[in-house]
């Protein structure tokens, strides 16, 4: 584990710089990276929107307001935010 | 309540139980990766149900059924917030957090700047975070203790601060792990065995249940609305974003992450517990339902005022002695494996990056950096004992408001900004964290958690100088804002030039050291 911590402190120079430089130039590398964030930005948005939704109703409207719908609308957030897609 | 005969022997049982793990433990503990991680060894449905566990913390088991019970919807917020940081964890931080650091967060970011002042700064937010927390979790943990065995305060702090110490220092990550997976199996058991009996009373009809609620509480038909408790819209706001952001900024939850072998089986963990702990917060429901209806709303507030006693007076009214003694147990348990993480977190940040890789700038053998480890234990434990018997007779919920706060200002714009942000530099980590740390502790010392005009309802009395109980909706920018201007008003660029070796690296896994490699 020693030799590790070392290494990785080493590897820390130019030499190295350029060919991770060279590495995340690669096609593959960006198409991997644009994959990832074609799923990872639009989901992650959408969920803290989605979130955020609920206390901002709940804080500046009065659609909460009706009768037992709140918790039920309450209950239907934690499948809906809770449904890992990915894994 | 305090004699009911069964509890004594069903906290002996937990005990037991939790050393019998340690002890197995601490056989298989040599060196500093099986210390700090367990030796990366969990696979993802263990490291799934710990992660879970630490979420289901007495906070949420006791606090939450206990706030539904008595406030009804609001009360609800608390457990959806953690659901959502759990997408946060799983998309943006959980995966590079695998790939880059190895036993500390303070790991993760030091691998794009090399810097010591960068590496201090984020350990010491550590132990501030993980401190704070443990402390808010011991005095909750004797008020608990006192009213469920009847033993003193200061004899309660001490058990759990014993106890706690003994996990950590014999069975370091392992028995910490197994623990808190132990725990949180015997909770998910337990509620669902409440939520069974409860939903049974209810004939199984989830509007029979919706129904008689509303007739049930002093509130009415407003039991089943939002503002019984948050009348202020931005702080709620503010709270929501403080839990959502702060889960997956709390370095002892991050450095769960470094128990399984690689990223994949991180994010594998994190679809787990996520499941779990929906499952939970779905039963905290019907708990907090139950107890409304069955235990009623005197019962629950004699008992305990802030509702902490609602699940196990609930498990006293529908199940007899014995539910009710297994009940309490459980609720010992998540105290324990709780305040153990905890221990573990700060014992790391001190032994490995201030010690290890800021003192002896990484010439430090296994043997000393385990020693370490195990002398940084004690005495984080010692100080939070003293602190926390010396905080007894305090409201301590600011500190965990503080916590939350911390995590979500000073550590979850760093991570994101060390992965994702090309242009950062160890200048704007500097001063991202402090923004960030500075702006929550000056704020929270200024706000409602600590003066209030009603003696004895916070620290000191007097009128708040900042009125939200929760400054997150400031403190998160500003901890954006100290990292993108420390970042442009600095001359130099990335000093180490290490950002494409992140990228390569947080999004590959290329170069991290494989868990069964010792």
């Amino acid at each position: 584990m020693e030799s590790t911590a070392k290494s990785r402190h080493s590897s820390s120079g130019h030499d190295s710089g350029n060919k991770y430089r060279k590495l995340i130039e690669t096609e593959e590398f960006k198409h991997l990276l644009q994959k990832k964030k074609a799923f990872i930005v639009p989901v992650t948005l959408f969920f803290l929107a989605f979130y955020f939704v609920l206390p901002i109703l709940a804080a500046y409207s009065q659609v909460l307001k009706g009768e037992a719908f709140s918790i039920l609308l309450g209950l239907g957030y934690m499948p809906f935010s809770n449904s890992p897609s990915f894994g | 309540m305090a004699n009911e005969h069964f509890i004594p022997h069903a906290f002996l049982g937990i005990i037991l139980l939790t050393l019998t793990i340690t002890y197995y433990s601490s056989k298989k503990t040599k060196n500093a990766s099986d210390f700090y991680t367990a030796g990366g060894g969990l696979t993802a449905w263990q490291n799934g149900l710990a992660v879970a566990g630490d979420f289901m913390s007495a906070a949420s088991f006791l606090g939450i059924t206990g706030a539904i019970a008595l406030i009804g919807f609001d009360g609800f917020y608390m457990s959806i917030g953690n659901l959502v940081a759990f997408l946060v964890l799983l998309y943006l931080v959980s995966e590079p957090l695998r790939n880059l650091g190895k036993f500390t967060l303070a790991d993760m970011i030091s691998a794009r700047f090399k810097s010591k002042k960068v590496r201090g700064i984020a350990a010491a937010n550590t132990l501030v975070i993980s401190i704070f927390y443990m402390i808010a979790q011991l005095v909750g943990a004797g008020g608990l203790i006192k009213l469920l065995l009847g033993i003193d305060y200061w004899l309660s702090v001490l058990l759990v601060g014993v106890l706690m110490t003994i996990y950590v220092i014999f069975g370091g990550m392992r028995a910490t792990s197994w623990v808190q997976i132990t725990k949180a199996v015997l909770l998910l058991g337990g509620s669902a065995v409440l939520t069974f009996i409860v939903f049974s009373r209810f004939n199984f009809n989830i509007s029979e249940m919706f129904h008689h609620v509303q007739t049930a509480t002093p509130l009415g038909r407003d039991f089943l609305n939002p503002g019984n408790k948050y009348t202020d819209g931005l702080d709620m706001i503010s709270f929501n974003m403080s839990l959502v952001l702060g889960a997956a900024g709390l370095p002892h939850l991050l450095v769960r992450f470094f128990t399984v072998k690689d990223a994949a089986t991180a994010r594998k963990s994190v679809v787990y517990s996520t499941w779990f702990i929906g499952i939970f917060f779905i039963m905290t429901i019907f708990l907090g339902f139950g107890a409304a209806s069955f235990v009623g709303f005197e019962r629950i507030v004699e008992a305990n005022p802030a509702g902490n006693m609602a699940a196990p007076l609930l498990a006293l009214t529908m199940g007899g002695e014995f539910l009710f003694a297994f009940v309490s147990a459980v609720a010992f348990a998540t105290i324990l494996a709780v305040v153990s993480g905890l221990v573990l977190t700060s014992a790391s940040a001190f032994a490995h990056d201030i010690y290890g890789e800021i003192i002896k700038e990484g010439n430090i053998t296994e043997k000393q950096q385990v020693l370490v480890a195990r002398l940084a234990s004690v005495g984080v434990a010692v100080i939070s004992i003293l602190l926390a018997l010396f905080a007894q007779s305090m409201n301590v919920a600011f500190l965990s408001v503080l916590a939350l706060g911390i995590a979500a200002s000073a550590n979850l714009p760093i991570i994101l900004c060390t992965i994702y942000w090309k242009r950062f530099n160890a200048t704007g980590a500097i001063t991202g964290m402090s923004f960030g740390l500075l702006s929550s502790i000056i704020l929270v010392m200024l706000s409602p958690n600590v003066w209030n005009p009603e003696p004895g309802m916070g620290i000191f009395t007097g009128d708040p100088l900042f009125t939200m109980s929760n400054p997150t909706i400031f403190t998160v920018p500003l901890g954006f804002i100290g990292a993108y201007l420390g970042t442009i008003l600095s001359k130099a660029k990335d000093e180490d030039n290490s950002f494409p070796e992140v990228l390569f690296k947080s999004n590959t896994g290329y170069g991290i050291s494989s868990a069964k490699d010792h």
